[in-house]
């Protein structure tokens, strides 16, 4: 009974909702921090030693808009399925690569939250975090129910009159 | 009323797919267009080479040439430091040249600004010229305020060859 009580609370679509607005949140964040300083955070992703130099600069520009976008999508609640998809996928990626990097013995900082060269070195708590929050993003994927979204409201309110 | 078609799981995912594509498309569409009125904006195509990479981050730092450093070292109006680790210190360095990684810039940075006001030119250096700790550490003491940094660029490698002075041990 109780285990039943916890699998419900675990699923329940409004848990989902607190991990949207809190992905949505960090997205939006650490994107305007990028897009703030582009050539910090093309330095950050070159220091990763992991892309051909022909994809920094296009990914440094892009890469920050399409977070931006998807914490807003996420935050307002607009095409949930696919924000949490590329969110999802984003945090495997980074959790991927941090781990590869700590594995090859890089001394480098993140470029997640900061372009600053003398922020923070990148350690296993790193990893530890993206794949939390690579978890929430599924938990969205999986039960989020559209609530408090702009999508349901358009849906219910105006193509109902 | 039209009965619904029972959403599949398969369907669920497509559409999270083609949302997906939709966002990041409409994500790229936007930073493309920031980018081309931006006027910090960045260059589709950048050199990722170590030496060019070396040279972008030393922007809005002053550089000094090996002789003017050499100059400035003989009238005693100089102080380098050495931003390189303890033990490439240790084995050899700038005679008289402090030890000061970028990591440690707080530590020494009274010291620093104290000497830099009674009028000595802080020369920052390390090893090679895509070395960029040398960078780091005259972008950090310059933000701390201290006025008058420079950067020899591979600094330890061209005044060894130049024959000029050295010494070996901790300072």
């Amino acid at each position: 009974m109780k285990r039943a009580r916890i699998i419900t609370w675990l699923a329940s679509p409004y848990l989902s909702l607190l991990f949207r607005w809190f992905l949505g949140v960090i997205f939006v964040y650490a994107g305007l921090v990028k897009i703030a300083d582009p050539l910090g955070f093309a330095l950050a992703l070159y220091n990763y030693h992991i892309l051909p130099a022909w994809m920094i600069n296009p990914l440094a520009i892009c890469l920050p808009w399409v977070e931006v976008i998807i914490g807003a999508g996420l935050l307002a609640g607009i095409m949930i399925p696919g924000g949490a998809l590329v969110v999802s996928g984003m945090l495997a990626t980074f959790a991927v690569a941090i781990g590869i990097s700590l594995i090859r013995g890089l001394d480098i900082t993140c470029g997640c939250f900061s372009t600053s060269a003398v922020a923070e070195p990148i350690t296993w708590l790193y990893v530890a975090r993206d794949l939390l929050l690579l978890g929430m993003g599924v938990h969205i994927l999986l039960f989020d129910q559209g609530y408090a979204s702009l999508a349901r409201l358009i849906q219910t309110r105006l193509l109902r009159k | 009323m039209k009965a619904r078609k029972p959403r599949t799981g398969a369907w669920r995912l497509s559409r999270a797919i083609w949302q997906g594509i939709f966002l990041v498309c409409l994500g790229a569409l936007l930073a493309t267009g920031f980018n081309a009125v931006r006027t910090t904006g960045l260059a589709w195509t950048g050199a990722w080479s170590p030496a060019s990479l070396a040279a972008s981050q030393r922007q809005g730092l002053e550089e000094i040439p090996l002789q003017e450093a050499w100059v400035l070292y003989e009238g005693g109006k100089a102080l380098f430091v050495d931003a390189r680790d303890p033990v490439s210190f240790y084995e050899g360095h700038i005679k008289g040249a402090l030890n000061c990684p970028p990591g440690e810039a707080e530590r020494y940075l009274e010291e620093i600004r104290i000497l830099a006001l009674s009028g000595l030119v802080i020369i920052a250096y390390c090893d090679g010229v895509d070395c960029p700790l040398s960078t780091e550490l005259a972008r950090s003491l310059q933000q701390a305020g201290v006025a008058s940094v420079w950067v020899l660029v591979d600094g330890w490698g061209r005044w060894r060859k130049a024959g000029y002075p050295t010494e070996k041990g901790n300072r």
